[in-house]
């Protein structure tokens, strides 16, 4: 069974929907409101709150603290500044993904580190010779997202930081209802955005003040429906769905290398020796053979299939985690992991995994789309990810 | 980089000197690097006390490998034997003791007066372990097969080994077979009926070891000993000026084909590019490029000590950690103003010459294991002892002598107040423990010194303290030493090799893993 986060009490009087879903053992909303829609809408043009308290979280920290991150990920911890967020994937021996995550630098030698995944023990195996102490914190820290061109602005009124000065990828220390935060600007929602990090027995005062602030920028609380359509947008990857864990798979086609994910400048082969790096300088020399690109499906060719079957085109507004085939020229190249109608594009789009001969930009393939089930091949065309980049995104100060 | 050399070896003890000098042997220039003071590891002579020199680690030889006094000249560089027929003297409380000497005929006429039954069966035991011990022996001198890859050359040397096992007949190649993994209570259970006869040769079987004689795969040790030359019992195979005299010799023929060795240069870390060793950085700041590394220090401090684990990744560095290694061996060196007197011999001293065995019975050797599995001190310990000024009188003033003994079993602590009772209590109990059978030898001490395990780790670098840089089990022999996968002297990192005594034959001062690993070595620098 799973158990609510810190901010349990909040969400479930707002989740009018009673629609969950389970998340690392807690619930999570997947939408508060029978539909996503208005929760989509508050990420992408007002401000959106996301309960990320599931994420896993690690405090590291001692003398060797810089030197055991930088053995595990494959970016170089050593060029990152104290107040400064990474974005990135650590490897098995082998060069393949184990999970994703950031890692914050809060202090010289004490980190938090975010994962999808428990890397507790992964840690401690890596911490060999080293002299650091790596705390679980996942039940200690909830952690909140707050999304949108408003974000800024409802963070200005509760907060009390300079927020002006925090950068993309930038975290501080501030306080928001008297309680010690730290705010990152940071999400998964390729948008405007912050993440904070909050005492779990202070959640529900940080919770409040934001809640309290909302209705002036038309906050909504969103649940993960909406936010998968976002970060697909965004392009960003989602693990059991873009890709699986090494730890889990089970065959050599479900483990996958950063070149392949599209991670290739998330890697440093240069850097002092970390998990994988042997591994990883030996597929640069070979190459990958698969990549991870958008597709953009043609949409008056998919018109085209539902016309054939007496339909007018119906897409779900729900992402779809379902994997179907791609194709090009009649020979299956790849497949499309995640898939959705992006409101705010008009256009249907999927993340793919396909053969790096196809994956260049501009390339025509074709995507499987079953209709009544019966099953086509709906021309589409690689393109660069993210579909959705606004500026506001990284710009400094934000709006 | 202040130097740049071909091949550099990280430490001097008798494994590392064998390696350099069949490097320079073959004509490259190896540099030895050794942290202490003086060359020889466990290997060395030291003063004990004003006047006072003694073997102050390990007390005798494997022994060393007839083809190494040969090809290094050993002789020529001033090494000696001291070889006295008696291996071994082992007296019971009552007044009467046993010897096992290097003619088993003998030693069976010695028995017949403690049982003619095992007189008999030592007859037949002496034989069976000779045979054995001859079909064994080439294994000493193999680099164990490659499990990932089997070799064309691995699997000739399986053959060859097969063949000589199979010429041993049925009987024996079963026997071989049923040993190996038995307790070696049980062996010795099998052939003898007297508990001081089992008891010593039983003592073998657990030698250094975190076992007792009934803990499995205990007869495989007797076994490996026999392969050494063809006894079931370690040999008294002193050199003359203690074990310092033996790797003095190794040195000079190390420098005679042209090896450097340098003492007081500890190695900090080894340096490691794109997965391959590059050289070494000493503690003291300074930095050796070398194309090959090699490593007499013990597998966990050479590959989770001076390695960073990352070169080695994490599934192969939880391996290593897993690798046994905790001592529960001491050493106690005694200064005696004279030879004591040992109750079972009255004035007869010749018998003192080789090693003298104290525990006395199977029950005895594993209650001393016992104690130390729970942390403990045994209350009476298992005891190998030389006396190397019986011989070699220049070792001590005139009419005194030096006394060597193996202590089983101490635990390993670490703690400064632990360490002070530690060594007291070894003291007083060792001395407790002998008086029963050396009536005067408490008034003879003039001097002594205590090695426990963690001083054989802080002093001579053994991790955990054990003697033979780790256990000396079945899982961690030939194919397994240290690591399966890892046998064959070399290591997952490029260009860094193992030859101390935690790879295969391993365990006593053979110069085996020494010789297998520059064969190795060689082999790499050639092809």
């Amino acid at each position: 069974m799973p158990i609510g986060t810190a901010f349990h009490e909040r969400t479930l009087a707002l989740c009018q929907s009673l629609n969950y879903r389970e998340w690392s053992g807690y619930y999570a909303v997947s939408s508060y409101e029978m539909h996503h829609e208005h929760e989509y809408n508050a990420i992408r043009n007002a401000a959106a709150l996301i309960d990320v308290t599931p994420l896993f979280k690690y405090l590291v920290r001692g003398r060797d603290a810089t030197r055991l991150v930088d053995r595990i990920i494959t970016r170089d911890m050593t060029k990152v500044a104290v107040g400064q967020v990474i974005y990135t994937p650590w490897c098995d021996e082998h060069g393949k993904v184990l999970d994703d995550g950031t890692v914050s630098r809060l202090e010289e030698n004490v980190y938090r580190w975010t994962a999808a995944e428990p890397n507790l023990r992964w840690f401690h195996r890596n911490a060999t010779g080293l002299d650091v102490e790596i705390e679980d914190v996942s039940e200690r820290v909830a952690a909140l997202a707050l999304q949108g061109p408003m974000s800024a602005r409802l963070l200005r009124r509760v907060a009390e930081i300079d927020l002006d000065g925090l950068k993309y990828f930038r975290v501080k220390s501030g306080r928001i209802a008297g309680v010690n935060v730290d705010i990152s600007r940071t999400g998964y929602t390729g948008d405007l955005g912050y993440e904070i990090w909050m005492p779990w027995q202070s959640a529900l005062s940080v919770w409040d003040a934001l809640a309290a602030a909302g209705p002036a920028f038309d906050l909504h609380p969103t649940g993960m429906l909406a936010l998968d359509v976002a970060r697909i947008e965004a392009g960003l990857l989602l693990i059991d769905v873009d890709f699986m864990s090494s730890r889990r798979a089970m065959i050599d086609a479900q483990r996958y290398s950063p070149f392949e994910l599209g991670f290739a400048r998330l890697v440093n082969l240069d850097k002092s020796s970390f998990v994988g790096q042997r591994a990883l300088v030996a597929e640069r020399e070979r190459g990958h053979a698969r990549e991870l690109v958008g597709l953009e499906v043609d949409w008056p060719s998919l018109e085209a299939v539902y016309e054939r079957a007496g339909l007018p085109p119906a897409i779900s507004p729900i992402a779809s985690r379902v994997a179907v085939p791609v194709y090009r020229g009649g020979s299956r190249i790849g497949k499309a992991t995640s898939t959705t109608w992006s409101p705010t594009l008009k256009k249907l789009i999927a993340l793919a995994l396909v053969t790096r001969e196809t994956a260049s930009p501009g390339t025509q393939v074709e995507m499987e789309i079953t209709v009544e089930a019966v099953r086509y091949q709906v021309p589409a065309k690689v393109t660069r990810t993210p579909f959705l980049n606004p500026p506001r995104k990284t710009k400094t100060p934000p709006e | 980089m202040a130097h740049r050399r071909e091949i550099v070896v990280i430490g001097a003890g008798h494994n590392g000197l064998v390696t350099a000098a069949l490097l320079a042997r073959a004509g490259q220039k190896p540099l030895v690097l050794e942290a202490r003071a003086t060359v020889g590891g466990r290997a060395v002579t030291e003063e004990i006390a004003p006047g006072f020199r003694c073997s102050t680690v390990l007390h005798a030889a494997g022994p060393l490998l007839p083809k190494l006094m040969r090809d290094l000249e050993l002789e020529r560089h001033g090494l000696t034997w001291l070889r006295p027929d008696v291996r071994l003297f082992a007296p019971s409380l009552e007044g009467k003791f046993l010897c096992i000497h290097d003619d088993a005929e003998r030693t069976a006429a010695d028995l017949a007066s403690f049982s003619p039954r095992d007189a008999d069966g030592y007859r037949a035991f002496a034989a069976t372990f000779a045979r054995m011990g001859a079909a064994l022996s080439p294994l000493l001198t193999t680099t164990p097969p490659s499990t990932e890859v089997l070799s064309g050359h691995d699997l000739w040397s399986l053959v060859r080994f097969g063949r000589r096992v199979r010429g041993l007949g049925k009987r024996d190649a079963y026997r071989l077979l049923r040993w190996a993994p038995m307790p070696v209570a049980d062996l010795v259970e099998e052939w003898f009926e007297h508990p001081l006869l089992r008891a010593s040769i039983a003592a073998r079987g657990i030698y250094a070891s975190f076992a007792g004689p009934r803990s499995a795969g205990t007869s495989a040790s007797v076994l490996l000993q026999a392969a050494m030359d063809g006894h079931a019992s370690a040999p008294a195979a002193f050199p003359r000026g203690g074990m310092g005299a033996l790797t003095s010799a190794l040195a000079a023929a190390a420098r005679r084909f042209g090896a450097e060795i340098r003492t007081d240069a500890r190695v900090a870390r080894i340096e490691i590019k794109n997965g391959a060793a590059t050289g070494v950085v000493l503690a003291s700041g300074e930095e050796i490029a070398a194309r090959v590394v090699v490593s007499d220090a013990d597998p966990r401090h050479t590959l989770l000590g001076l390695v960073d684990a990352a070169e080695l990744g994490p599934e192969f560095v939880a391996k290593m950690r897993h690798y046994r290694s905790r001592g529960t061996a001491a050493k106690l060196n005694l200064a005696l103003s004279r030879l004591p007197r040992f109750s079972a011999l009255g004035d007869e001293s010749a018998l003192l010459t080789g090693r003298i065995h104290i525990g006395r019975s199977i029950d005895d050797l594993e209650r001393a294991f016992d104690a130390v599995k729970y942390g403990e001190l045994s209350e009476r310990p298992v005891l190998d002892i030389a006396i190397p000024t019986a011989l070699d009188p220049s070792l001590a003033p005139a009419g005194a002598h030096a006394m060597s003994i193996h202590v089983q079993f101490v635990p390993y602590v670490q703690s400064e107040s632990d360490r002070t009772a530690q060594r007291s209590a070894v003291l007083k109990t060792v001395v407790h423990t002998l008086a029963a059978y050396a009536p005067d030898l408490p008034d003879l001490i003039v001097g002594h010194q205590v090695l426990l395990p963690v001083d054989l780790e802080d002093q001579y670098g053994l991790s955990g303290g054990h003697l033979l840089h780790g256990e000396p089990a079945l899982d961690q022999l030939f194919t397994f030493r240290p690591l399966l996968g890892c046998a064959q002297y070399r290591t997952p990192i490029r260009g860094l090799y193992l030859c101390g005594s935690g790879t295969h034959p391993g365990g006593v001062v053979s110069g085996a893993s020494g010789l297998n690993a520059s064969r190795e070595i060689l082999k790499d620098l050639r092809s």
